[in-house]
């Protein structure tokens, strides 16, 4: 679905990725994760065709792509609902149709009640929902998203990962998650891609081999997950 | 308290001007032909109201006939120069000089060109207010949040849909700012045109007045040409509000 083959990019004199070979394939969930400064967003922009890789290629098969950003990057002057409905205007779709699905998504990540209100009435986690129902509109075969909770507070975080490891169980999308949550990455990939900083590289792929529904804290494969997160841990600091 | 603070404030301090301005008058002996009492001004408009009034029209029609024409033609440019960067490098400073130019000069040739007709008014105004809105907003086209150029282009909008959906009413904030300075310099640009050419218009009324030394008319129109403006401004200001209240909501 998604296949870099020796991808570099540079920026002027700065290297920000060097020979990135990674494939992901269909409806499968790839974390990426590294520090500040490794790539991380580099990467997600080029699979998303905003940036030009300076060598190698990067094919994505399969469309619409949709892509979540750091910030929710709302229309002040739109409802939540005008915004949601912002790719289904822009993209020429039926818009009776996808009206019904704009107000289910909304819904199924608990913003009922609020359609009708603009993005400055709204707390940064419930206009990132919104965000997040704005990229899944287009019903994407490939999403991409670039550490679209680290602006919440903690508990926010956790709760809209558990509503995107729900909505990707029920209706899989091909996903590249770039985060520099540990967390994050063990609750919802299939493979945890670790990027080493300067110039970014990938260090590890790591398989995450925990059975679905996952959570955080409490649940029957405590141990595993504790596993898969300390050698992650280990492998972002003794890089 | 609030209500009296909006509406109250404003009108004891538009009462006590008025009254102090009275006041010197009387105690000082003023002559009425260098500075009329507010009530000779009051006499002058209600001796004849029908030709005041006809000659406000005058100016207004020239006013925002010109101001509609420059708010349209500076849109337009503002989408072309942010879409073209090569044309906004090569037309940029050519409308840059042309600016300085005072408009005040102009206006007697703009007779000699256009005749003594209403168009020379219409393009003195133009010429004064369309800059503002130029240059406002093309400062709004091009303050688009990065995100959101992000946004545009991995929805692959094209370079229409960006500005409609996106880059337009992102900038109309900006674009209000350039139509609130323009239109209080359309109304100076109507009068500068007419004092040059006094055929018709508020301007007219100032210089013949002025001619016959009958200073409380010229006080009248100017008292006119005050509340026009006023006006106008509030007019634009409640646009503003009706078309961008988010713009007061995430700027509070």
């Amino acid at each position: 679905m998604i296949e870099l083959t020796r991808v570099s990019r540079s920026f002027g004199a700065v290297q920000a990725l060097r020979d990135i070979d990674l494939s992901v394939a269909e409806n499968e969930f790839v974390a990426v994760i590294g520090r500040s400064g490794c790539g991380k967003s580099t990467l997600l922009r080029l699979i998303a065709g905003l940036l030009e890789p300076s060598a190698g290629t990067v094919t994505v098969s399969g469309a619409p792509v949709a892509l979540m950003q750091q910030v929710p990057a709302l229309l002040p002057w739109r409802t939540a609902l005008g915004n949601v409905m912002l790719p289904v205007e822009i993209r020429r779709l039926p818009r009776e149709q996808y009206r019904d699905r704009a107000v289910a998504l909304l819904d199924a990540v608990g913003l009922a009640g609020f359609h009708d209100r603009h993005p400055y009435e709204l707390s940064g986690g419930m206009q990132q929902r919104v965000a997040l129902c704005r990229a899944l509109i287009q019903q994407p075969r490939v999403l991409l998203m670039d550490e679209p909770f680290s602006a919440l507070d903690a508990l926010t975080r956790e709760e809209m990962a558990g509503q995107l490891q729900d909505l990707h169980l029920a209706r899989s999308a091909t996903t590249v998650f770039v985060t520099h949550s540990i967390q994050e990455a063990v609750l919802l990939a299939d493979r945890v891609v670790v990027l080493s900083p300067r110039p970014g590289r990938v260090r590890k792929v790591l398989g995450v081999d925990i059975p679905r529904p996952r959570s955080f804290g409490h649940n029957a494969h405590l141990e595993a997950v504790a596993e898969c997160v300390a050698h992650l841990h280990d492998l972002l600091l003794h890089d | 308290m609030t209500r009296a603070r909006t509406w109250g404030l404003p009108v004891l301090g538009a009462v006590s001007a008025i009254a102090l301005w009275w006041s010197a008058t009387a105690v000082f002996g003023i002559r009425s032909f260098i500075l009329p009492a507010p009530p000779d001004i009051v006499a002058a408009f209600r001796a004849q109201p029908a030709y005041l009034l006809r000659e406000a029209g005058a100016t207004l029609t020239g006013t925002v006939t010109g101001f509609g024409i420059a708010t349209v033609a500076g849109l337009l440019l503002a989408v072309l120069l942010t879409a073209w960067r090569s044309l906004e490098r090569a037309t940029l400073p050519v409308l840059v000089a042309l600016n300085s130019v005072p408009k005040v000069a102009v206006a007697p040739l703009l007779v000699v060109w256009l005749g003594f007709g209403a168009r020379p008014k219409i393009v003195l105004v133009v010429l004064i207010c369309f800059f503002p809105i130029l240059v406002a907003t093309m400062a709004g086209l091009t303050s688009t949040p990065a995100e959101l150029g992000e946004l545009a282009r991995s929805l692959s909008a094209s370079v229409w849909q960006a500005y409609v959906k996106i880059r337009l009413p992102w900038a109309l904030p900006q674009v209000f700012v350039g139509l609130k300075v323009a239109i209080s310099l359309a109304v100076i640009g109507a009068v500068v045109a007419e004092i040059s050419n006094p055929t018709s218009g508020l301007g007219a009324v100032i210089v013949l007045s002025g001619m016959s030394f009958d200073t409380p008319l010229a006080f009248a129109a100017i008292v006119l040409l005050a509340v026009l403006s006023t006006v106008l401004f509030y007019l634009v200001v409640a646009l503003e509000r009706w078309l961008v209240p988010w713009a007061r909501a995430i700027s509070a």
